[in-house]
């Protein structure tokens, strides 16, 4: 059976009519006219006319199909298979149950009406006769019992429902819902939603697609007994990785008051490690929200697990947010000088050490060495290397740079005049973004002596710092030399010289990251050291470099977490799981080796969404989701325009080709016919 | 009075500035190449003209000479006693013609006939005139007297194109009348089956009689310059045909082609003399182009 994903496409073949339209309009006017004699077209006249009458109709009518075929192939026509071809059942009542069990249904009293509304569904069906599903969702939905007519084992399901923490999606639950009963030969098809219907779980629905005409939906809205509600997080932001610089951390969150009475007091608690940190108290207006922010120094290295929760008074259970922020040491810098020397501003390593560690304060800590002194257990101790016009390096200290690289580590290069380019290139192959040609001496069309920085790439970790006004200006810095490059192809150019030649660039090397600036920090080839943006780009780019490596500490329920080889994992009840599992609960779930020792500590939150009560009226959903009867077949409908369309572009784009290959062999014929057709 | 709708002085004129009359022997109707058969009774004078080296000084005239101390050539016009028939078709077909401004064909062949005539009058030829369609519709016999001439012409400008060409039919009933040998000068559009022409003609050369065709056809027919679909009315039957001239323009060209070489073979194997002539042409070119022809062949 064929259907359209575009229907209203074939109102276009209406434009048949055009071509019949103009072979009236153009046909030929017979003209009439005496002649002396007929005796020498007679025998040909009527054969010649025949000839032209049936050429012309048959013009015509490869004109109608090239419109026809035209219509159908924008109308994206696909083969569908008729209802009940592949059933394997029949059934008088098929009845699909999509169980809401998101975070809102933890509501006191929604998970006994859930269980409660769920086997009333299946009661109301006859065994053995009628069929039944049931589909249970937070965040996507998952079909926990397919159509069958054991309805004992469907009301055994019901009877494990319990609501989790994942977000409501009834969107995708009531299409997973029609696409469990499309095929399906039974005289009433039913899906029963049962949920709270959360406002912000419908928001979802774009209004896309319908379901099937004989798909009746009822929806069963729960309500939880009590009607107090507390202000809950709605928001919620913390840092996943950071640098120990003894810099205060920002910590955040939106608390909303979806009450109809004011929230006055609520607190607001940091608690870090178990122990509470600090409390800050926020009042709220019915239907508003207040953001609470905490200012925390980590200096502890390692993980620093918390959490900052809102409870309206004693006794309740209050909406919280987990975090573990990370902290790692000061990132390790080895600063490799190609030019040392005595005195300071000769030395290539000069400015960018004196970048690097200002101050005590400095999170990176650094080491500098000469090039050909260095050894490969001093790389591979080190987060991110410099080589501050280094040429080439010794053979093993380059392996020593790979495997820093493939384990995350960061190699940023400044080539300068100390580097030859035939040696770099060879030395450096493998790991350099780039190779290099040839020294350039800046000649701008403006007629100054140096260039300088443009296109830069704001939206770069490193260069985002500098993307809003008055966070500094990356064309001061003028270049008067840099390296001319070569096979950037497969790397990712983050700026420019004002001649459009790459100034700074990165690629990818395992899990690591190289980057490279095509003009060394000397007084020599530009003035970069010495203006006010040189220190925070800088530091920008050895955090990206280092920090690659960071892993992320923060999931929500329903991930997967990960784990490492042999390692076990420790849920927030204390349960111990051997494998790598989906997280449900919110808390801190705790990885440890192999070894039994702790390895991480990620932090799990629930949907935050779930907590605004606001519910959508269930005739809403019903009137959007239903089919009138008699509205257009294919149109809207679930089967035909969603799961369908997709497996007809895949099983049935042939149809869509044979239509196309088929409009060009029409085309082609016209042209022929066309052309020998007489038009006189 | 010839009007000068159908007799065209200055095509007469230019022709006789040709001086072909000198030349055009009774029964070849050229003179000049050979001597005629048919020498009359006498020999008018005609002109003087200066000498020139290489004429005969027998045709010196002293006299002349004697008064004006110069060579004078005395010229003369000979008279002959040939028969000379002007056959024309009147038929229905023979009243086409493309454009409307120019001649049918039954207009074109009258001129031809009455140029003729005319310069048969003045070669003291006997000029005679036959109009026919399926039939014989005029016959008036050779005449040598300007009263004859005037009768041929006013025949011609009076005839109208008449129903379904039969030419076979009405060349054998003339040719069953004629006693004396003469020229048969036949002007049609030959528009029936050659077979039948042919046969009729070849009855003209069994009695002795010399034989020339005109086809007079127009240049509608000939190059069939339609380009629309068209509804085609014969003008003979009245048949009508729905033609698509693009189409069909090939195969009426090929077809005339074979009807002519069917006409032109035929009478080239009766030994008659055939010229194609196209209405749009002018008429002197028509008659200087076949004179010229006939004087070539002696």
């Amino acid at each position: 059976m064929i259907s359209f994903a575009n229907p209203y496409f074939l109102l276009a073949l209406a434009g048949i009519a055009a071509p019949v339209l103009i072979h009236y309009l153009m046909r030929d006017h017979i003209k009439r006219a005496v002649f002396s004699t007929a005796r020498f077209f007679n025998r040909g006249a009527t054969v010649v006319i025949r000839h032209k009458k049936f050429r012309e109709l048959f013009l015509i009518v490869l004109r109608c199909l090239v419109v026809a075929i035209l219509a159908c192939i924008f109308a994206r026509p696909f083969l569908r298979q008729k209802s009940g071809v592949n059933t394997p059942v029949e059934a008088g009542t098929a009845r699909v149950v999509v169980a809401d069990v998101s975070g809102s249904m933890r509501r006191e009293g929604l998970p006994e009406a859930l269980k409660k509304e769920a086997l009333a569904a299946f009661d109301s069906l006859k065994q053995g006769e009628d069929e039944a599903a049931l589909i249970a969702f937070a965040g996507a939905p998952g079909v926990r019992e397919p159509l069958g007519k054991d309805l004992a084992e469907r009301k055994e399901a019901a009877r494990a429902l319990a609501a989790g923490y994942g977000g409501t999606n009834l969107p995708d639950a009531l299409r997973k819902a029609g696409e469990l009963l499309r095929g399906i030969r039974a005289a009433h098809k039913e899906i029963v939603v049962i949920s709270d219907f959360p406002r912000q779980g419908w928001r979802g629905y774009k209004g896309d697609w319908k379901l099937a005409e004989d798909v009746k939906v009822t929806l069963r809205p729960l309500r939880p007994a009590a009607t107090r509600v507390s202000p809950c997080i709605v928001e919620a932001s913390a840092p996943g990785s950071l640098v120990l610089d003894g810099q205060p951390s920002s910590l955040a969150v939106r608390v909303a008051n979806f009450s109809g009475e004011p929230c006055k007091d609520a607190a607001v608690t940091l608690a870090l490690k178990g122990r509470e940190a600090e409390t800050q108290r926020v009042s709220i207006r019915p239907g508003g929200t207040a953001s609470v922010r905490f200012r925390h120094v980590f200096d502890t290295p390692g993980d620093n697990p918390g959490s900052i929760s809102v409870g309206a008074g004693a006794g309740e259970k209050g909406s919280v947010f987990y975090f573990n922020a990370r902290t790692l040491p000061r990132i390790p810098v080895l600063l490799l000088t190609g030019r040392p020397s005595a005195n300071p501003q000769a030395d290539a390593a000069f400015f960018i050490g004196k970048a690097i560690a200002p101050g005590e304060e400095s999170p990176f800590a650094l080491k500098v060495l000469a090039a050909e002194k260095v050894t490969s257990q001093e790389i591979a101790a080190a987060s991110v290397v410099i080589l501050a016009d280094v040429g080439e390096l010794p053979a093993p200290v380059i392996g020593s740079l790979t495997t820093l690289m493939q384990r995350g580590g960061g190699v940023f290069f400044l080539p300068g005049a100390n580097v030859k380019a035939e040696a770099f290139n060879a030395a450096f192959e493998s790991l350099a973004p780039c190779k290099l040609r040839q020294v350039l001496a800046a000649r701008p069309a403006s007629g100054e002596s140096a260039e300088s920085l443009m296109r830069v790439d704001f939206e770069h970790p490193v260069f985002e710092v500098f993307s809003a006004p008055h966070h500094g200006d990356l064309t001061l810095p003028k270049f008067a030399k840099y390296w001319e490059t070569t096979d950037t192809q497969l790397s990712r150019v983050l700026a420019r010289f004002g001649d459009g030649r790459p100034a700074i660039l990165e690629r990818e090397r395992g899990k690591g990251v190289a980057m490279a600036m095509m003009s060394a920090v000397d007084a020599d080839w530009n003035d970069f050291a010495y203006q006010s943006v040189f220190l925070p780009y800088l530091h920008q780019t050895l955090r990206y470099l280092a920090v690659r490596g960071g892993q992320r500490t923060a999931y929500s329920s329903g991930d997967v977490l990960p784990l490492p080889e042999g390692g076990t994992l420790k849920d927030p009840a204390g349960r111990v799981h051997p494998a790598a599992e989906a997280a449900v609960e919110p808390g801190f779930y705790n990885a440890t080796n192999k070894n039994g020792e702790p390895d991480f500590c990620y932090a799990v939150n629930g949907n935050f969404a779930e907590g605004d009560p606001a519910a959508v009226a269930p005739e809403e959903i019903k009137a959007a989701i239903e089919r009138v009867p008699g509205e257009a077949e294919g149109g809207f409908d679930l089967a035909t325009t969603t799961a369908a369309v997709r497996e007809g572009q895949t099983k049935d784009g042939g149809l869509w080709w044979v239509l196309l290959c088929g409009l060009l062999v029409l085309t082609m014929a016209e042209l022929a016919v066309g052309n020998k057709t007489l038009r006189h | 009075m010839v009007t000068p709708s159908i007799l065209d002085y200055n095509v007469l004129a230019r022709i006789d500035s040709m001086q072909m009359l000198a030349k055009v022997v009774v029964e070849g109707f050229v003179l000049g190449l050979h001597r005629s058969p048919y020498r009359g009774f006498s020999v008018e004078f005609a002109e003087y003209r200066q000498y020139s080296p290489g004429d005969e000084v027998k045709h010196v005239d002293w006299k002349v000479y004697g008064k004006t101390d110069r060579y004078y050539i005395k010229q003369f016009e000979e008279e002959t006693n040939l028969a000379c028939y002007l056959v024309v078709d009147a038929s229905a077909s023979m009243g086409y013609r493309f454009a409307p401004e120019g001649l049918t064909k039954l207009q074109y062949a009258s001129q031809i006939a009455a140029c003729l005539a005319y310069f048969m009058m003045r070669q003291r030829d006997a000029a005679g005139l036959m109009l026919f369609d399926t039939k014989i519709r005029t016959a008036l016999p050779p005449r040598m007297r300007q009263t004859h001439l005037k009768r041929i012409l006013s025949a011609l400008e009076q005839a109208q194109p008449g129903g379904e060409t039969d030419i076979a039919g009405p060349l054998h009933q003339l040719a069953e009348g004629l006693k004396r040998k003469g020229l048969i000068i036949l002007i049609s559009d030959l528009l029936d089956d050659p077979a039948k022409i042919i046969s009729a003609l070849q009855h003209f050369r069994f009695q002795g009689h010399e034989v020339i065709v005109f086809q007079v056809l127009d240049n509608g027919e000939l190059t069939f310059p339609f380009t629309t679909m068209t509804e085609f009315t014969d003008l003979e039957t009245g048949r009508k045909t729905m033609i698509s001239p693009e189409g069909m323009k090939p195969i009426y060209l090929k077809e005339l082609r074979q009807f002519l070489d069917a006409c032109e073979k035929g009478c080239a194997g009766i030994h008659a003399d055939y010229k194609m002539l196209d209405t749009s042409k002018p008429l002197e070119v028509a008659l200087s182009e076949y004179l010229y022809r006939r004087s070539r062949l002696g």
